[in-house]
């Protein structure tokens, strides 16, 4: 058989034409919204996107198992963004095109919140994170992006007062993986240290490479405290590294390293006396948060570290569209920014936002790694 | 820091350097056999290294967890390579059967998009494979501490060297010799030789050239098998797009000793790994990559065929 242009034309406007008919009535019959979750799913970071992913997944069933609210049901779609800020633009568009979705977790990292808050601004599309950290991510004068953890202008000085008062170190070396989360949360470290007198000695890694040794072979045996602004895999990474070293300094790091599996399990054995600040309250020590954490272990595994954090964003976005009684962007983010004294379960207290968008009652959690084990050492709160 | 200090420190940074460049180097031979035979970069090498890698991984796992053979290096390791060196080196000449033999008359930039094709092909097997079987595509762990325990060092030369990086360095450089034996001293190397020279005259005196094309194939991805084992162990994460970023760099290693040339793959590999040691030593660490690709660009404006590039006519 010979086809011609036009026949093969005809051909496709009539499959077109027969698949929008086929579409239409399943659309018409029940009423829906989207919430957006991105985030990194594939690659080194898999661990935290799947991870916000799962939490609103069951954010979304728990409300849909209610009804909905205004009588839509809640869909989730998640997006990889690959922590890449250019991948995250991308999906930053695609969900501000598709006119369903009413609000978006995620994304986990600094980097690509910074680019992508712009796109949200312009659409009212509010984005809600659960991680990201950077200061100036809420500093911008933006309506649409909120965080329901602290920030690292909080966590670095806390890491630089356990070098001071508990480890009573004076020779301190702080690396950085050149990230805006892994730079800024050092930079805010260092400024900590310095203000008290105590000057560190700097070098960065690449995130992404896995030989550290040359690098680490620079730092002089004697130095006792290393700090290291990145994320778990390169953190995993340098403590392994350390160990077969025979460097004896103590490892410290941000939240980026608060992950049981990419950081304690990848360092094999060697991440035992590290420690690390992190934004996350211990799971087990929400009572409220029991039943969710039977709920996601039975389902998706251990919980990752920021689950209860993202469960609570994506439910103070729901709780947001049924005040503003209508599926509209922009009455959903000024909703949202009203959002006080939220009785969730990321921590023993209400989640409460500030005119930038930063949660007031967000606090930050030492934790020590002992026997393969985040412990908690002490939780600093900052609200007055 | 102090010019001593920093003397002081060069030995153990030059092992470093010595240890990642040769696994730069094992890699640089899959791409520069390829490109000596059937003038194609074969952008797909990094995913065999990969899928090398997890085979190798998958070896360790299931021995660690059921224990089923002594968990000692002397058994594992050679286990390990086996497997990925097989599984690699068949996933190769699939490749090269599947993938780029239809296309080897057809104009040149088609098999080097259908390579970037492969490439993406198997990044997304891998991913599939492991979001269906494997909770998630997320990083895989070499626990290497199990067969080479953190502590195990040797002296040599000033430099203090873990037993794992002796192995490596052991085991690539007895692979690169074998090699070299079989390229110039065996009857199936002379043919490789023949065909990368002229293969029209190499099949007019009786050399199957597809056979030696699907062997040339088979050795590159075995090299990058064992590759792949001595990177998970070295680095001991893995993850799917781990072939990507080591292509990078065993493809500019290749090109720095002159691409289609055995031994200045293995020079362009180790150059590569002792550049970045050294770079981190003397300058700022942020500087490593951009000191190597500045290194690479120099070496091409003086010598546009690579170190070894011009002088040995003979390419494989």
């Amino acid at each position: 058989m010979k086809m011609t242009a036009r026949s093969v034309l005809t051909c496709l406007v009539c499959a077109i034409a027969v698949a929008g008919l086929l579409v239409a009535p399943a659309q018409a019959g029940t009423k829906q919204f989207k919430l957006g979750v991105m985030g990194p799913m594939t690659g080194d970071q898999a661990r935290w996107g799947l991870d916000l992913l799962h939490s609103s997944q069951i954010a979304a069933d728990e409300l849909n198992a209610k009804g909905g609210v205004l009588g839509a049901k809640a869909v989730v779609v998640g997006e990889d963004d690959q922590h890449n800020p250019k991948i995250g633009e991308a999906v930053a568009q695609k969900f501000v095109d598709d006119k369903e979705v009413m609000g978006v977790v995620g994304p986990y990292n600094s980097a690509v919140v910074l680019a992508i808050t712009p796109i949200y601004e312009k659409a009212h599309l509010v984005h809600m994170g659960a991680s990201f950290s950077n200061p100036k991510i809420t500093e911008q004068g933006f309506t649409t992006v909120f965080r329901v953890n602290s920030r690292d202008d909080r966590q670095g000085p806390a890491g630089a007062e356990y070098v001071l008062k508990t480890l009573k170190a004076k020779k301190v070396t702080v690396l950085d993986d050149q990230t805006t989360f892994g730079k800024g949360v050092a930079d805010e470290f260092v400024k900590a240290l310095e203000a008290a007198g105590t000057k560190p000695s700097r070098a960065v890694i690449k995130q992404g490479d896995k030989d550290f040794r040359a690098v680490l072979g620079t730092i002089p045996k004697d130095v006792e405290a290393i700090y290291f602004g990145g994320y778990a895999p390169e953190g995993a990474l340098l403590v392994r590294q350390m160990k077969e070293l025979g460097l004896k300094a103590v490892f410290l790091g941000p939240d980026g390293l608060f992950e049981p599996e990419d950081y304690i399990k990848a360092a094999g054995g060697a991440a035992d006396g590290s420690v690390v600040t992190a934004l996350a309250a211990p799971p087990e020590s929400v009572p409220a948060a029991k039943e969710y954490i039977k709920k996601y272990e039975a389902k998706h595994g251990t919980i990752g570290p920021y689950s209860l954090n993202a469960y609570d964003g994506a439910s103070i976005i729901f709780a947001a569209i049924k005040r503003a009684g209508k599926l509209d962007r922009a009455a959903i983010a000024a909703e949202v920014a009203k959002t006080k004294d939220y009785k969730g379960i990321s921590s023993g207290r209400p989640v409460t936002f500030d005119k930038k968008g930063d949660n007031v009652n967000a606090a930050v959690y030492v934790y020590k790694v002992a026997d393969g084990k985040f412990t908690l050492l002490s939780e600093i709160t900052f609200a007055k | 820091m102090e010019l001593h200090q920093i003397l002081d420190m060069l030995p153990q940074q030059v092992a470093f350097g010595l240890t990642l460049g040769s696994i730069y180097a094992l890699l640089a031979l899959g791409f520069t056999m390829v490109y000596g035979i059937l003038e194609m970069i074969n952008f797909a090498h990094g995913e065999v290294f990969m899928v090398g890698s997890f085979l190798g991984w998958g070896v360790f796992l299931q021995v660690l967890q059921h224990k089923f053979l002594p968990i000692s290096a002397v058994v594992l390791l050679p286990l390990m390579l086996v497997v990925a060196m097989v599984g690699a080196a068949l996933l190769a000449m699939a490749m090269e059967r599947l993938a780029y033999r239809p296309l080897r008359r057809a104009q040149r930039l088609a098999p080097l998009i259908t390579a970037v094709g492969v490439s993406i092909f198997l990044q997304n097997a891998v991913l599939l494979f492991q979001l269906w079987f494997m909770q998630g595509p997320r990083i895989r762990v070499y626990e290497s501490e199990k067969i080479f325990p953190y502590t195990a060092h040797m002296q040599i030369a000033g430099a203090s060297l873990t037993y794992l990086a002796i192995t490596i360095l052991a085991i690539s450089i007895l692979l690169m010799l074998i090699l070299e034996w079989f390229i110039n001293k065996t009857r199936l190397g002379r043919a490789m030789r023949a065909t990368a020279q002229d293969s029209e005259m190499a099949s007019i005196v009786g050399v199957s050239v597809n056979g030696t094309i699907a062997l040339t194939f088979c050795v590159g991805g075995a090299l990058a098998g064992a590759g792949g084992v001595l990177v998970g162990l070295y680095y001991t994460q893995i993850d799917l797009y781990m072939g990507y970023y080591a292509g990078l760099k065993a493809f500019a290693a290749a090109v720095l000793g002159g691409i289609g040339n055995v031994r200045g793959a293995m020079l362009g590999g180790y150059f590569l790994g002792v550049a970045e040691a050294l770079s981190i030593t003397f300058l700022n660490p942020a500087y490593k990559d951009l000191v190597a690709f500045v290194i690479l660009i120099l070496v091409l404006l003086f010598r546009p065929g690579g170190l070894l590039g011009e002088n040995v006519p003979e390419k494989v």
